[in-house]
């Protein structure tokens, strides 16, 4: 069922591909005015713009995804289906997680080539961005089903999105920075701790709360 | 029910009793502050008026972090439950701590100012303070804005939920930023040139103030509760 579920959220975005597109764009064009705007910078803000990026986009594909459950009055057909609503969820989840990751992957060599950034790849980095998204997706899931029902959606989610994800933001930057620059693991392990535990907390959360945030 | 047939606050015998308690105690408090002269020593055994901060911003932020302890746990029971006084409960703790975490953030300022000659310095404390005050601002949108009573009310409750992840932030914040400057003053003995009954004597008055307002909130909650819904 799970699959079936994840099959058909993907193949509803890429048959238009209406939302990554708009992602996408919005992407390229915020990196641009960044990277036009300011001279000379320095490595270490690069991080910060491409994760504050990532999380404006990830804003608007959250509303892109619940406005088209509540033109089309999909969610409540799906809701008195057999199904249980945290299955809904975890589906909900990893289709978005996909396209955050997939769009981050466009994104990134457009970072390179603006920024001139010189990138070591490295596990942990990769990893903790993982688990970022997976967060991102968590948490975007739960505020777009609390917005489902209201009528200002595009004002509430990045209001409630934005607070939620700052710690995470702070945290992944400076989890990357100290990784990236070889520091002691003492150093960052708390911000490492902090990303992990709160994207579990969180997707744990909405596999319990979903059915009653969603419920008419 | 029957104290909802009194229209006034202070028609009620009991509230008229915290309240008297929250303001003799609250003016008690600020002639003890003013007068005595311990007060005024700051950690150094020097004479400054900034030294006052430790007598109404501790005891801001003891209420604040009480407050939305208290929301979280209220919002959980709402939850659990499904009754209405526990979500009215929720509500008026939720308003008092976000009054009182803007009262951390404006007075905290003050502090920073002088004692490291800018209003705002980006410290962890105060910064992750107001992230915890924009997430409740965005639980006022949602009451607001977000549709039916019903829904509102649980979808509320969630964010208070989910909010209350970000207490054990603020408070171990100080160990995660490491802040070559400047941090925040959070542990050493403060009180070693006096002040110290001071200080408990302010919390009591502050922890009195927000039992009335507390009290306030929720007569006027249940008074307005069909507009409400």
């Amino acid at each position: 069922m799970l699959n079936n579920l994840i099959i058909k959220e993907l193949k509803l975005e890429f048959r238009t591909k209406e939302t990554i597109l708009s992602m996408f764009l919005l992407g390229i064009i915020l990196t641009f005015l960044f990277s036009i705007t300011i001279e000379n910078v320095k490595q270490e803000f690069i991080i910060v713009y491409f994760w504050i990026i990532i999380f404006m986009i990830s804003s608007l594909g959250l509303y892109r995804s619940y406005q088209n459950e509540k033109n089309l009055d999909s969610f409540n057909m799906m809701l008195s289906s057999p199904v249980d609503p945290s299955i809904i969820f975890i589906s909900k989840v990893i289709s978005f997680f996909i396209q955050i990751l997939i769009v981050q992957i466009f994104l990134f060599p457009i970072f390179i080539l603006f920024f001139k950034l010189n990138f070591n790849f490295s596990y942990a980095v990769l990893f903790l961005t993982l688990a970022t998204n997976w967060y991102i997706s968590s948490l975007g899931n739960i505020i777009g089903g609390i917005t489902l029902r209201s009528n200002r959606n595009e004002m509430i989610i990045p209001i409630l999105l934005f607070p939620f994800s700052a710690p995470i933001l702070l945290a992944i930057i400076r989890a990357t920075e100290g990784i990236v620059n070889n520091y002691s693991f003492y150093d960052f392990s708390n911000w490492i701790f902090i990303i992990i535990t709160s994207s579990i907390v969180v997707f744990i959360l909405g596999i319990w709360a979903y059915y009653d945030i969603i419920k008419e | 029910m029957t104290s909802l047939k009194n229209k006034r606050f202070l028609n009620n015998s009991f509230n008229k009793l915290t309240f008297w308690i929250a303001i003799s105690f609250a003016f008690i408090n600020v002639i003890l502050i003013i007068t005595s002269s311990s007060s005024l020593i700051n950690l150094y055994g020097q004479e400054n008026y900034a030294r006052w901060i430790f007598y109404y911003h501790v005891p801001i932020a003891w209420n604040a972090g009480l407050c939305f302890i208290l929301a979280g746990l209220n919002s959980f029971l709402y939850l659990k439950t499904n009754k209405t006084k526990y979500d009215f409960r929720a509500l008026s703790f939720a308003e008092l701590g976000t009054l009182f975490g803007i009262l951390i953030l404006i007075t905290g300022s003050f502090w920073a100012k002088s004692e490291w000659g800018v209003y705002w310095s980006w410290e962890a404390r105060l910064t992750t303070t107001l992230i915890l005050v924009l997430i409740y601002f965005g639980y006022f949108m949602i009451q607001k804005y977000g549709g039916a009573y019903e829904k509102t009310s649980i979808n509320r409750s969630y964010i208070s939920l989910m909010s209350t992840i970000m207490i054990p932030i603020i408070y171990y914040s100080v160990q995660f930023f490491k802040d070559e400057f400047q941090s925040h003053p959070s542990n050493g003995s403060y009180f070693v040139y006096g002040g110290l009954q001071i200080f408990f004597f302010s919390l009591l008055s502050f922890s009195l103030l927000l039992i009335f307002l507390h009290n306030y909130r929720m007569f006027h909650l249940n008074k307005n509760k069909e507009s409400l819904k």
